[in-house]
């Protein structure tokens, strides 16, 4: 328990971000979260090919629970606007928590962190800045925007619940293919979604799917 | 002629001088002690037949001393005051932390200092208000007792060391006004030796050809600029600048310097010191108390307060991770403008013209140098919130 400070300074490859990004510095504070202020900078190609070079000034805050919690991350100097897409406290919203928690169940770090999530949020700001228009999509706000990106998770995008397939991989497969489908198509699991379900569930475990559906429950209730 | 491209070796030295003191300085310290030494030991003396010996410490014994960040902070001298013929069991802390004080009282009323003398858990601190501000730590003890002693070498620790231990008073002792033989052990003097040992490793033949004084051997080991000395100040100037609107977080000097010293090997070239020291310093914070052991007293912890308080250990990482980040950039920054300002962040050192031309490249241009790999982006989370 003791070791383990320094122990999950090394597993967040702080030394590789700060190698990676020169602009980014540690920043003291009285709190618990690992605090990274300054610059990043970027040169990323997106699917149409586009290349585009940018810098924004950003503070990442890396809570102690990372990556089972994910890091806030809020742009410093006033050039991404507040209704761009925002959390609450103006952090910005990078991807539906259980994304990134999926994300970075290979690579539990911050540069894998900041390469899945924060380049392609910036870059995508940088090309509707150039073009009006958003290279990934979006999504809707609130809880509907996260359960339209579980559904699309899922492959199932017609699912009116689908945090139900995250209860599902929650569960013992045998089980859970009994149950019936969450897209709605009115067939079992078994016969239905379950390719998906048991991808995901054996990549990142059942229990960890168990943990992230009380989560996942506990944010609508709190949205809702 | 072009002027040959400066080193990573330069830059070291060129952040070294800005935050370097004049020897003087030293010497300047030197002379307090010494005087207090005199008065201490002079005819009317009430201490004068314990037979008192007093000893610097801290930074200004060590050669690590750096001018401070703000200009208005006072340097920190530190000595310790060993009454050699007294014993715990001839009076009680308290007795003796005033009997200590009514000395240092009257040495200051005699020197005309204004500020009064200030009493702390285990020191007096005296102020000295001329044209440098000091201010004096003077720690009173008495000889550890010889089955302490005993004990204390038993965990292996060699004699020359252990020798030197000391018993001192503290306000924060349960017993400080019994007779009692529980006092708290301290062995800052072994430290020190222990230190200057790991420094010799590093006196280097161009150090010996430097020496200031005529016999190589008078030269006192804040003179020798050892490639640990040097480190340190390194270590501690980062500190200072990135705490500094955390002051009470940052990681302590002697924990830097303990650190630092363990995993110095002797190097005689600053930047390979430097890279190994840091390299290895993680190495010797162990993972159980006591975590940074006092090499000639393996229970005193200079890390005890990293228990009561798990932000001073966060601290400790967070400095560690950001110092070992700003160094690894260092050497790729020179010649091209990001590094006037890495150095201003860094170690808060702003470059005068000419330094900027010769180790920055001589622009001024806030040119972005991108060295994050470029990324390809296929697909990417759709963002959703507001």
């Amino acid at each position: 328990m003791i070791d383990s400070m320094r122990a999950s300074y090394e597993r967040l490859k702080i030394d590789t971000l700060l190698e990676q990004h020169l602009g980014l510095r540690i920043v003291p504070s009285p709190g618990e979260e690992l605090i990274l202020g300054g610059k990043v900078q970027f040169t990323a190609t997106g699917p149409g090919g586009r290349e585009i070079m940018d810098e924004y000034d950003l503070e990442l805050r890396i809570p102690p629970t990372f990556p089972d919690d994910e890091p806030l991350v809020r742009e410093t100097a006033g050039r991404i606007a507040r209704d761009y897409h925002k959390l609450k406290g103006n952090h910005l919203c990078l991807a539906s928590p259980t994304r990134i928690r999926i994300g970075l169940a290979q690579s539990p770090d911050v540069p894998a962190f900041v390469r899945q999530f924060v380049i392609p949020y910036l870059y995508g700001h940088s090309y509707h800045e150039k073009n009006g228009t958003m290279p990934f999509g979006e999504l809707a706000h609130g809880p509907e925007g996260i359960r339209e990106d579980l559904a699309s998770l899922f492959g199932a995008p017609g699912a009116s619940l689908p945090e139900e397939f995250i209860r599902l991989a929650g569960m013992q497969k045998r089980r859970a293919n009994k149950e019936a489908c969450p897209c709605g198509s009115g067939r079992r699991l078994g016969r239905c979604h379950n390719c998906s379900v048991n991808d995901l569930r054996a990549k990142l475990g059942r229990k960890w799917f168990d943990r992230e559906y009380a989560r996942i429950v506990n944010l609508f209730a709190s949205m809702e | 002629m072009k002027q040959k491209s400066p080193t990573t070796a330069d830059l070291l030295d060129l952040i070294l001088s800005y935050i370097d003191i004049p020897k003087s300085l030293y010497e300047k310290a030197r002379d307090r002690h010494r005087s207090l030494g005199e008065w201490l030991c002079r005819e009317s003396s009430a201490v004068r037949h314990l037979n008192p010996d007093i000893r610097p410490q801290g930074s200004f014994r060590f050669g690590t001393v750096n001018r401070p960040l703000n200009p208005d902070d006072e340097y920190d001298l530190d000595n310790v005051c060993v009454l050699t013929t007294l014993q715990k069991s001839d009076l009680t802390q308290q007795q003796l932390k005033h009997l200590y004080g009514e000395e240092i009282n009257a040495y200051t009323r005699e020197h005309s200092m204004n500020t009064p003398v200030e009493e702390c858990n285990r020191c007096w601190r005296l102020h000295y208000a001329d044209e440098v501000s000091f201010h004096l730590d003077t720690l009173p003890c008495v000889p550890e007792e010889q089955a302490v002693i005993a004990r204390i070498a038993d965990s292996g620790v060699s004699d020359e060391l252990v020798r030197r231990s000391v018993a001192i008073t503290d306000r924060r002792h349960p017993q400080y006004t019994e007779i009692t033989r529980a006092w708290y052990s301290s062995n800052p003097r072994g430290f020190a030796a222990w230190f200057e040992i790991r420094a010799a490793l590093g006196r280097s033949k161009e150090s010996f050809k430097e020496g200031i004084r005529a016999a190589v051997e008078d030269v006192p080991p804040y003179e020798w600029k050892t490639t640990l000395q040097r480190s340190i100040q390194l270590l501690k100037r980062h500190r200072d600048v990135m705490f500094q609107d955390f002051p009470d977080l940052a990681p302590i000097s002697m924990i830097i310097t303990n650190l630092a010293a363990n995993a110095y090997a002797g190097e005689t070239d600053l930047v390979v010191a430097l890279t190994n020291i840091v390299d290895r310093m993680p190495d010797f914070v162990r993972s159980e108390r006591p975590r940074v052991p006092n090499p000639a007293d393996p229970m005193e912890d200079y890390a005890d307060k990293w228990s009561r308080d798990p932000r001073l250990e966060k601290s400790f990482w967070d400095w560690y991770h950001a110092l070992k980040g700003d160094l690894a950039r260092l050497p790729g920054l020179l010649g091209t403008p990001a590094l006037s300002r890495e150095l201003s962040a860094a170690f808060a050192v702003d470059l005068t013209k000419s330094e900027r031309e010769l180790f920055s490249g001589g622009g001024s241009s806030p040119t972005v140098v991108v060295c994050t790999p470029a990324v390809v982006i296929p697909s990417a989370p759709k963002p959703w919130g507001k």
